[in-house]
């Protein structure tokens, strides 16, 4: 499978930006960085710019593997996996957390 | 800005009451059509693992059709000619790589005949199912429902309820960016349901409104046929071959030979490549007349390396060989074309195929959690007495869990009735209809006694149906997963391994459903499903 | 059936008739339109098929949220009446 390094960056690539968007909003920088104080602006400003260079970063080893029409495609659902696997990530991670230690 | 923010918040208010009315009438449809469309993606797949004499490997050397099809289907017209037939056309569907085998058809003043071929022209027994690509798929553009147009009417409607339902949604969505990613399953069903269907919502959103877009725009010429109506008459079939570029004439009356199809082909290959790109594989060959003096020969393209649908018809006079028609679409129909391909996915990407299949999955999560939402906040508000609801819970329950069921026991009745039984084709449709009736009539009496729908025992029939379907299967055609590994049947293998995992999250559903049943007296919720499903 | 009943199912009425009234209506009208404007009939009907489409959810959602029922209905058949009639009149 020639195009495989080309499909791992994109989910990688995707799965990264939206991790650092997610880390961008109050709840999960509560919940996975420090529950006592909110990121400062300029950290949320640096996660959403992370957030954005690596979602659009993805788009380029997409275009390269599957041209225009079905790069962007394939773009715009990575996304929504990479997402989607943020989301549960996220959710694993708190029910982790709230677990009684034995 | 105050105003503005009042102003926002009356639309939500406004759009709150479509919002939920179209999805509690017609959520238990939307469900049903968008879990078929994710099967159909896997339709060639499936319909290989339900007809396993057409487990074959895929074509490699190109197939010549004078020395192989076409002495087939000259067999195929033989006895309507002996009987004073004429022929009226013959057609030819390639085999490619999912869809290994040939279907041959042979239409003629008596009627049709029709033949399943192997690649090297060996005939297959006819394979006494539909398949998915002849069920699931129907089911999930048309409901089954041909005659005039009433499933694609209603689908059409319930796709364009589905837009609105998108678009509202978001309106109504409270806080859209602070919950981007929020699901907190352990929290209370009705919290965790409105965190599911919200994350589902808002991040698959780009593909649920293409996919629902697009779904409309294949059938749009059907569903409003208002330019049609003025400038065609309301003739559709005119309109289509005009828009598609098809070609037409009647017989001549006068015999005449038929030119061999083989270099037909070969031109219209090199025809394809003109503008350069790779060489474009055959899809349908097409005889019209053939033996009349006035015969022509249609060749299409597969369309595996591009979006579009738009398959470059080349029609060629059948005697002459002179080149009649060459289709090439107007820029608005291409676009058309370009939508209709976007839907249906055929291009060759499995990655992407793989991702259709499980955002449309998402798609029918997401509908379903709105119905559950709505039962929770209902029961909450008005108790559970009211007939209404219950009629609302046990179609959610026969259009999601049911829907699962009654699929496995169709799948399953396939590997169990022999299909050497002349009827199994509509065994095998009847037994999914009777097992989704009986999901509906199940879920209503239990309702009568329990606060909630049979979610465990759903969750452990779905189980149980899947393991036997993978067991039949190994059983009965001896494809265990080492031997379709050694094959490459990468489809019996795929098929298989999607029941695998349904029985493991189904085992994992319903023993958390039991064990949160056991624990307290309390109902089993809808949200401790999800919990069961998300803790496995 | 209750005053409010009615409302009811005059605004679903509204929905669905009311929206594809409209939209036939404006399919129609562009496709001859356009036909006449020297665009190919095909090309024409796909286009404003297309355009009605992207409005459809829109209108729907409108004429499901709006109070004011009788402006509602009064854009929606009129205009999809009159635009039918107007297609028709000018159809080739």
């Amino acid at each position: 499978m020639p195009e495989a390094p080309f499909l791992i960056a994109v989910f990688a690539l995707a799965y990264a930006g939206m991790a650092l968007a997610a880390l961008g909003l109050d709840r999960h920088w509560r919940d996975l960085v420090d529950p006592r104080r909110p990121a400062s602006r300029r950290q949320v400003r640096c996660l959403r710019a992370g957030a954005i260079a690596c979602g659009l970063a993805a788009l380029a080893p997409a275009l390269a593997c599957d041209g225009m029409a079905i790069g962007l495609l394939l773009w715009i659902s990575a996304l929504t996996a990479g997402a989607l696997a943020v989301g549960a990530t996220l959710a694993i991670h708190t029910v982790m957390m709230a677990k009684p230690r034995a | 800005m105050s105003k503005q923010e009042k102003g926002k918040g009356g639309l939500r208010a406004l759009l709150l009451w479509p919002h939920t009315w179209m999805g509690v009438t017609l959520g238990g449809l939307l469900v049903l059509i968008f879990f078929m469309g994710s099967l159909s993606v896997f339709a060639p797949e499936i319909d290989r693992w339900m007809m396993p004499a057409t487990r074959l490997p895929a074509p490699t050397a190109p197939i010549s059709l004078d020395a192989t099809m076409r002495p087939l289907l000259e067999q195929l017209q033989a006895p309507a000619l002996a009987q004073g037939g004429r022929a009226q056309g013959w057609m030819v569907e390639m085999p490619e790589e999912r869809v290994p085998v040939a279907w041959l058809r042979v239409r003629t003043t008596q009627g049709m005949e029709q033949a399943l071929v192997t690649a090297d022209g060996r005939r297959l027994p006819p394979p006494q199912t539909l398949g998915a690509s002849g069920f699931f798929y129907p089911l999930h553009y048309c409901l089954l429902l041909r005659p005039g147009f009433v499933g694609y009417w209603i689908v059409a409607l319930a796709a364009v309820a589905m837009l609105a339902g998108l678009v509202s949604g978001v309106v109504v969505h409270a806080r859209l960016f602070a919950d981007f990613f929020t699901f907190r399953p352990r929290a209370r069903p009705q919290r965790a349901l409105l965190d599911l269907h919200n994350l589902l919502g808002v991040l698959a959103l780009p593909f649920h409104l293409m996919i629902t877009f697009t779904g409309v725009v294949i059938v749009l010429p059907i569903v409003l046929p208002s330019g049609v109506s003025v400038l065609y008459d309301g003739n559709l079939t005119r309109f289509y071959n005009e828009a598609v570029a098809a070609y037409d004439r009647p017989a001549a009356g006068v015999a005449a030979p038929l030119l061999p199809l083989d270099p037909l082909v070969v031109r219209a290959k090199a025809m394809w490549q003109e503008g350069g790109g790779k060489e474009a594989r055959v899809a349908q060959v097409t005889v019209v007349h053939p033996g009349d003096a006035a015969a022509y020969v249609r060749v299409t393209r597969f369309n595996d390396d591009r979006v579009t649908l738009h398959n470059q018809p080349i029609v060629f006079d059948g005697v002459t060989g002179a080149l009649l028609l060459r289709g090439a679409p107007g820029p608005v129909v291409a676009a058309q074309r370009f939508m209709a391909g976007l839907h249906v996915v055929h291009f060759d990407h499995w990655t992407l195929r793989w991702l259709y299949f499980l955002q449309g999955l998402a798609g029918a999560v997401l509908i379903a959690t709105g119905l559950l939402y709505w039962l929770e906040k209902r029961r909450a508000r008005h108790g559970q007495g009211l007939a209404g609801w219950r009629v609302v819970a046990a179609t959610t329950c026969a259009t999601t869990t049911g829907l699962v069921i009654a699929t496995l026991a169709m799948m399953a009745a396939n590997r169990l009735i022999p299909a050497t039984l002349a009827g199994r084709m509509g065994e095998e449709v009847g037994v999914f209809f009777l097992v989704w009736v009986g999901t509906a009539v199940h879920a209503a009496v239990h309702l009568r006694r329990h606060p909630q729908p049979p979610w465990a025992g759903h969750a452990w029939a779905i189980a149980g149906l899947a393991a036997l379907c993978v067991v039949a299967n190994w059983v009965t055609t001896g494809d265990t997963p080492w031997r379709a590994w050694a094959l490459d049947r990468h489809a019996v293998l795929g098929v298989d391994a999607g029941l695998a995992v349904t029985v493991l999250l189904a085992v994992a559903a319903a023993r958390r459903l039991g064990a949160a049943r056991r624990r307290q007296a309390a109902p089993v919720t809808g949200g401790q499903l999800l919990k069961g499903a998300n803790n496995a | 059936m209750t005053a409010g009943n009615l409302h009811t199912v005059a605004r679903v009425l509204a929905a669905i008739a009311g929206t594809y009234a409209l939209a036939w209506g404006f399919s129609a009208l562009g496709a001859v339109a356009g036909a006449r404007l020297g665009m190919a009939p095909a090309e024409a009907t796909t286009l404003f098929g297309l355009l009605a489409l992207l409005a459809v959810p829109a209108v729907a959602l409108w004429a499901l949220a709006t109070r004011r029922l009788g402006r509602t209905w009064a854009v929606l058949a009129v205009g999809g009446v009159a635009m039918t009639l107007l297609a028709r009149g000018m159809a080739p």
